[in-house]
């Protein structure tokens, strides 16, 4: 038979790469949905039978502390973006105005970006110390007294979000100042001619305009949040209590100190689908940009 | 035709000169053997420093290098377990926490050392010299599974100075009606609140706070760690109480375990507030810095640093004993050796020479804790008034293993110890529980009644606190002579997806 190269050349240049995506991604997504069904402890090897859907079950229906997790998760994802939204888009007007040093602006609010997550926890962790932090100094010279900001429940979820803000607000920022730089000047420039105040401007212009952004941007971080970790390792260890165990904390601890394997595999995959779905829906919104 | 013929011939025969070359080359020029080594996985910190100095004599005297690799105390297990379970016999030596013991026996993690202790000189290895409670906490079944090489049993660790002071005696006994006692294992718990409360509440922040500072009775490990749950347990087995009883039924919500909870929330409540979040070293840490006059109960091995509070706060003077309720938290690393080690050996030479006297010896010159006999008493530590001072960690945790000495061995190490799960129970909802408690996220009896259900669950007997009827903990399948290997360890082979997806072979029950 004759060997048509040109038919099977591109499979063959594309095979390293499917190999090794198919080791690192299908492979292991595969077996995690083979372990899910199974009562697989890695202390306990002995123990490991199919069990069926009877993991989904017992975290849909008996697992408080799942249940817990998810919450923390979506009270600190919403309280995340309330705050980098709107920073976000307000760093992003400034930043389209023309001034001096503008550039040099742009680029230092972007070093939060580059560092990393860990280490810059760690920092926080001690700025939050109550015994030598910054800020519970700057809180008892200002207001008289401090709260606990890794002690008391709401306080620590107030607390990772102030870092997780101070992080990634800059990445809001970027990418709305692009949204903002391609909008179309002439309506705004008739808006002025008319009298429209900057104020008006904004509400009845800016913002329509740029909304299809704000909503990818939003979906973007919501992912991301979802995901959250380094700042909980960092800062509080899903404490006080329980109050910042989310998700992927719980994960880690059923995974890795329980090693119920089998049982991680299943909340994992399901929160793998809930990621998808939010991300299917973030890919459609950039397509019709 | 011929030609033909005497080409393939003249081909093969360079093919074979070269391999022959290729081969002969490689063995004149391969590299000289590795030298004998074992990998030994370690907490990171002081210890780990103070190991390495040991490792190096180790390695003078018998050529086997160790290679000690410090992990973080907060991720030991997990990191320890995934090379156990896997069976990459990436360490040869694995540092045990007793809590771990009884999951790791019986998932065949640990090589049994009888063989090896009963074929070791008595003056190398001397077992009755370990303290006698260590024995029994590092055995399982019919086999001694590790050999401790430092201990951290809690005691007391306190202000003398405040407990001498003529001014603060006498405030003490105008408010309670009796002096003023320095804590020991004769003190009751109740007792001990009063003098925390006295610390915290009565004695003027004036007479004993450092400028600008406030001053609290006690330091707590209460922050989201492990540790937070050793200090319970001080408590708890001081009143008598366990989380199971001897037949493993789950009583730590009885009343007597709820009156513990509360008592936890109720020194809590006078402890530093930064107490909900530090652990051991955060503790200290509040003692050097004069904020507190001693712990809970606290473990011994901490003296070193604590007793730098003297050159720390002007006037500190530090005394350590026996802790209070009269039976403090127990336990220790051990050294084992994993089951997949490929050198078997060597690692015990290690094992041997680390947990035995000289070792041992030399660990505690250091600072270190050790866990024998014949240096807890050695005269050589107590030889002058200083030395004495310097190791009075030693004399303590001597005074608290003979407290426990007349006991029987079913009762030296509490119950929870000898749970299959202890381990899931001491990273899980022990630490969780706590945490709920010590944040007053749950009272003491809705915690107490969660770690019923918490242990309950993981031992799989929930909605049920006990055990189902005729079940053992499974300690006598460890009198086999050998704990079979029970699966193929294809699972962790990124390739062998066949092996994934086949039914696993299963050791029968």
């Amino acid at each position: 038979m004759k060997f048509e190269k040109e038919r099977y050349m591109p499979w063959i240049m594309v095979s390293p790469s499917l190999i090794i995506v198919f080791a690192l991604t299908l492979y292991p997504l595969f077996y995690s949905i083979y372990l899910s069904t199974r009562s697989y402890d890695l202390t306990a090897l002995w123990k490991d039978a199919f069990i069926g859907f009877e993991n989904y079950s017992h975290a849909l229906n008996e697992d408080a502390y799942l249940a817990e997790a998810l919450l923390a998760t979506f009270k600190f994802a919403a309280g995340s973006l309330l705050v980098q939204i709107p920073l976000g888009l307000a760093i992003a007007l400034l930043l389209n105005r023309e001034f001096r040093g503008r550039r040099l602006v742009r680029t230092i609010i972007t070093l939060p970006l580059v560092a990393a997550p860990i280490a810059i926890g760690l920092v926080w962790k001690y700025m939050y110390d109550m015994k030598f932090g910054i800020i519970p100094y700057f809180f008892q010279i200002v207001f008289g007294s401090s709260p606990h900001w890794l002690a008391e429940s709401t306080m620590a979820l107030v607390s990772i979000i102030i870092y997780d803000s101070w992080q990634w607000t800059p990445f809001v920022a970027l990418i709305l100042v692009a949204g903002l730089q391609g909008l179309p000047q002439e309506p705004f420039e008739s808006a002025t001619i008319y009298g429209a105040s900057a104020v008006q401007r904004f509400r009845y212009l800016t913002l329509p305009m740029i909304r299809p952004l704000l909503v990818i941007v939003a979906l973007l971080r919501l992912i991301d949040l979802l995901k959250l970790w380094d700042p909980v390792w960092a800062l509080t260890r899903g404490g006080p209590g329980i109050a910042t165990q989310v998700v992927s904390w719980y994960l880690y601890r059923m995974g890795f100190l329980y090693l119920w394997v089998g049982y991680t595999a299943s909340i994992a995959l399901m929160f793998l689908y809930l990621v998808i779905i939010l991300s299917v829906i973030a890919l459609r919104r950039i397509a019709r940009l | 035709m011929w030609k033909k013929q005497s080409k393939l011939i003249a081909a093969i025969a360079i093919v074979i000169i070269i391999v022959v070359g290729i081969v002969v080359v490689w063995y004149v020029t391969r590299p000289p053997p590795a030298p004998r080594k074992v990998t030994w996985s370690v907490i990171a910190g002081f210890y780990t420093d103070a190991m390495n100095k040991i490792a190096k004599d180790f390695t003078e005297k018998t050529g086997i290098q160790v290679e000690v690799i410090g992990i973080d105390n907060t991720v030991l297990y997990e990191k320890e377990v995934m090379e156990l379970a896997a069976k990459t016999g990436a360490y040869d030596v694995v540092t045990i926490e007793t809590m771990w013991m009884s999951e790791w026996t019986l998932a065949g993690y640990l090589e049994p050392l009888d063989e090896y202790i009963a074929k070791a000189p008595k003056e190398e290895m001397n077992f009755e010299d370990i303290l006698p409670h260590y024995r029994v906490l590092l055995s399982r079944g019919t086999h001694t599974y590790g050999l401790p090489y430092y201990t951290y049993d809690q005691g007391s660790i306190y202000r003398a100075d405040l407990y001498e002071r003529k001014d603060i005696q006498d405030l003490y006994f105008e408010k309670y009606g009796r002096a003023l006692r320095k804590p020991d294992h004769t003190m009751t718990w109740e007792e001990y609140y009063d003098i925390c409360y006295f610390f915290s509440k009565v004695v003027p922040q004036e007479w004993v706070a450092p400028p600008g500072k406030t001053f609290y009775g006690l330091s707590m490990m209460a922050g989201r760690f492990g540790e937070s749950q050793d200090e319970f347990m001080a408590l708890l087995w001081g009143h008598g109480m366990d989380w199971v009883d001897k037949d493993y039924n789950i009583i730590i919500n009885n009343e007597l375990g709820v009156k513990c909870m509360q008592q936890y929330a109720d020194f809590l409540a006078l402890a530093a507030p930064n107490s909900i979040e530090i652990t051991y070293d955060g503790c200290v840490g509040n003692l050097r810095s004069g904020i507190v006059q001693g712990f809970l109960q606290f473990f011994l091995d901490q003296w070193p640093n604590a007793i730098k509070t003297e050159q720390e706060v002007p006037g500190a003077k530090m005394e350590c004993g026996t802790g209070v309720g009269g039976r403090g938290y127990t336990g220790c690393f051990a050294v084992g050796m994993s089951a997949d080690s490929k050198h078997k050996e060597d690692a015990w030479e290690w094992i041997k020479y680390l947990s035995g006297a000289k070792a041992q010896k030399d660990f505690a010159l250091m600072g270190g804790s050790t866990c024998r006999r014949s240096v807890l008493y050695d005269p050589e530590f107590y030889s002058t008034p200083e030395l004495a001072h310097k190791y009075a960690h030693l004399k303590a945790i001597a005074d608290s293993a003979a407290l426990l000495e007349p006991l029987p061995d079913t009762e030296k190490p509490p119950r929870i110890f000898m749970l299959p799960q202890s381990a899931k129970i001491y990273v899980g909802p022990f630490i969780d529980v706590m945490s709920l408690l010590a944040n007053r996220q749950k009272t003491a009896k809705e915690a107490a009644d969660l770690m019923a259900d918490e242990i309950a669950k993981i031992c799989g007997w929930y909605p049920e606190h006990k055990p189902p009827a005729g079940w053992t903990p499974g300690f006598e399948k460890l009198s086999l002579p050998v704990f079979e290997e029970q699966y193929l360890s294809w699972l962790f082979q990124p390739l062998c997806l066949v092996g994934a997806i086949l039914p696993s072979l299963k050791r029968p029950d």
